[in-house]
C-alpha cells in the first residue's frame, strides 16, 4: 500500500516530523538557531518555494524568509513590510493569489523558472501579536489548503520561540539598564557621602574658629577689664584720702597722684578701644 | 616689734595702702616695694611677716611670689591685694595657704576693719 494513501500512516510521520520540529525549535537560545532548525526541517513538513513570516513584537517587526534552502532574518519596523502584507494584516483575509509581487521575490527566485507560481497568505493573530506569513508555491513544489493545519503550528511555535527570545533579551537591555541606573545611584550616593562629609568638616572647622575666636575675644575683654580697674581703684584709693588730708597737702600730694591714675586709665582705655577695633576688623576680614 | 610689707608695682597703690593701715591705727613699721624681686628678698630672711601682695606684676607676679615663698618653705602670712574681681583668681587663691585673705582694691576702711576683726596681728595693742 502507497503510503500517500495511508492516512493514519502518514499523520504519524508528519506528527514524528513536527514533534521533533517543535523539540528542536524549543531548544533554541537565538534566532540563528532557529533558522537553523528551519533550513533543516520545515521542507519535511511542508512544500514551499519561499516561505515568509512578519511576527510583530511590540512595535518591531521581526522578518523572517526561508528559499533555496536560504535563511535571511531581520528586525524592523513596520515601514519595512509589503504592500500585501500590511493589506493582509489590516483586513485579516487570506490570499491565495498568481500575482506574486516582483518585490517579494526580486534576488532570490526566478518566477519563470517554475509553473504556475502561487502566493498564499494569511494573518494569525495570536499571543497579541500578529504573524503575516507568506508562501510561495507552484505545481512542483504544491501547497494545499489541507497543510494550512500543520503550517499554523509551525507558524504557532516560530512565534513563540521568537516572543521568549525577544522578551528575555528585553528583560537582559532592562537588567543591564538597572544595573547601571543602580550604579549610577551608587556613585551619586557616595558623591552626595563626599559632599556632607566635607561640608561636615567645613563645619567643624568653622565652628573651632568660632570658638577660638570667642576665646580670645573673652580673654581679651577679661585681661581690657583688668587692665582697666587697676588705675580705677587707685583713682578711687585717691578719693577715699581727700577727707584726710588739708588742702594744701591734698593739693601738692593726692592731685598729682590722681592726675597720673587719670592719665594712666585714659591711656589704658584708648588701648583698649584700639585692639578692639583691631580684632573686629581681623574678624571680618576673616569672614569675607 | 609688728612690720607689714606691701609688694605692688604701682606706687600709688602702695601709697594708698599704706595711708589707710596708718589712718586705722596699725602703729607698728610699714616696708613698701614696687619690685617683687627686692620683696622677697627682704622676706625671705624674715618670718611670720604680714604681706599685702598684689598678683598683676611685671617680671614676677604674685603667683609666682607665691609658688617662691612655697619652694624655700617661708612661713609668712598674705593677704592679696589685688584690681581683679575674677572669681579665676579667687579660687586660685584659695590653694594656698599661706593666703589668709583675697582683698579686692582699693583699700578702704571698712575692709580694713574687717582684716583686723580676724588676724591678730593686726590688732591695736
Amino acid at each position: 500500500m502507497n503510503i500517500a494513501s495511508n492516512t493514519a500512516q502518514l499523520y504519524r510521520v508528519t506528527y514524528e516530523a513536527y514533534s521533533k520540529f517543535a523539540n528542536d525549535i524549543n531548544r533554541c537560545g537565538n534566532l540563528m538557531e532557529v533558522g537553523d532548525i528551519c533550513k533543516r526541517h520545515l521542507k519535511y513538513l511542508l512544500n514551499f518555494r519561499l516561505i515568509r513570516m512578519t511576527i510583530e513584537q511590540g512595535d518591531k517587526h521581526l522578518f523572517f524568509e526561508l528559499y533555496n534552502n536560504q535563511l535571511n532574518y531581520e528586525i524592523g519596523d513596520q515601514a519595512e513590510m509589503h504592500e500585501y502584507e500590511s493589506d493582509l494584516s489590516y483586513k485579516g483575509i487570506p490570499i491565495c493569489t498568481d500575482m506574486v509581487p516582483a518585490k517579494l521575490v526580486r534576488d532570490k527566485i526566478d518566477l519563470n523558472r517554475h509553473s504556475n507560481p502561487m502566493l498564499w497568505g494569511w494573518c494569525f493573530d495570536k499571543y497579541d501579536n500578529k504573524v503575516i506569513v507568506s508562501l510561495l508555491a507552484d505545481d512542483e513544489k504544491i501547497f494545499s489548503a489541507g497543510d494550512i493545519e500543520i503550517l499554523k503550528l509551525v507558524v504557532d511555535c516560530i512565534q513563540a520561540k521568537f516572543n521568549e527570545i525577544y522578551l528575555k533579551k528585553e528583560l537582559a537591555i532592562r537588567n543591564q539598564n538597572l544595573s547601571e541606573a543602580y550604579e549610577t545611584i551608587k556613585a551619586k550616593n557616595a558623591e552626595i557621602h563626599d559632599i556632607i562629609e566635607n561640608q561636615q568638616q567645613i563645619i567643624e572647622e568653622r565652628t573651632s574658629e568660632i570658638i577660638t575666636k570667642n576665646e580670645k575675644l573673652l580673654h581679651i575683654s577679661v585681661l581690657n577689664a583688668h587692665n582697666v580697674r587697676e588705675p580705677l581703684t587707685r583713682i578711687q584709693g585717691i578719693v577715699q584720702l581727700f577727707e584726710h588730708f588739708d588742702d594744701d597737702s591734698c593739693r601738692s600730694e593726692l592731685i598729682p597722684k590722681l592726675e597720673e591714675s587719670v592719665t594712666e586709665m585714659d591711656n589704658v582705655l584708648k588701648e583698649v578701644v584700639e585692639m578692639a577695633t583691631k580684632e573686629l576688623g581681623e574678624l571680618k576680614a576673616n569672614r569675607s | 616689734m609688728k612690720k607689714i610689707i606691701l609688694v605692688d608695682d604701682q606706687p600709688i597703690a602702695n601709697f594708698i595702702t599704706k595711708k589707710i593701715i596708718q589712718l586705722e591705727g596699725f602703729d607698728g613699721e610699714i616696708c613698701d616695694f614696687t619690685d617683687p624681686g627686692e620683696a622677697f628678698d627682704h622676706v625671705s630672711s624674715q618670718e611670720n611677716l604680714l604681706i599685702f601682695l598684689d598678683l598683676n606684676m611685671p617680671i614676677m607676679n604674685g603667683w609666682e611670689f607665691l609658688e617662691e615663698l612655697k619652694t624655700k618653705n617661708i612661713k609668712h602670712q598674705v593677704i592679696i591685694l589685688s584690681s581683679s574681681t575674677s572669681s579665676v583668681d579667687i579660687e586660685k587663691a584659695k590653694l594656698y595657704p599661706d593666703v589668709v585673705q583675697y582683698v579686692i582694691k582699693p583699700m578702704n576702711k571698712e575692709k580694713y576693719s574687717e582684716l583686723a576683726l580676724h588676724l591678730d596681728y593686726l590688732k591695736v595693742s
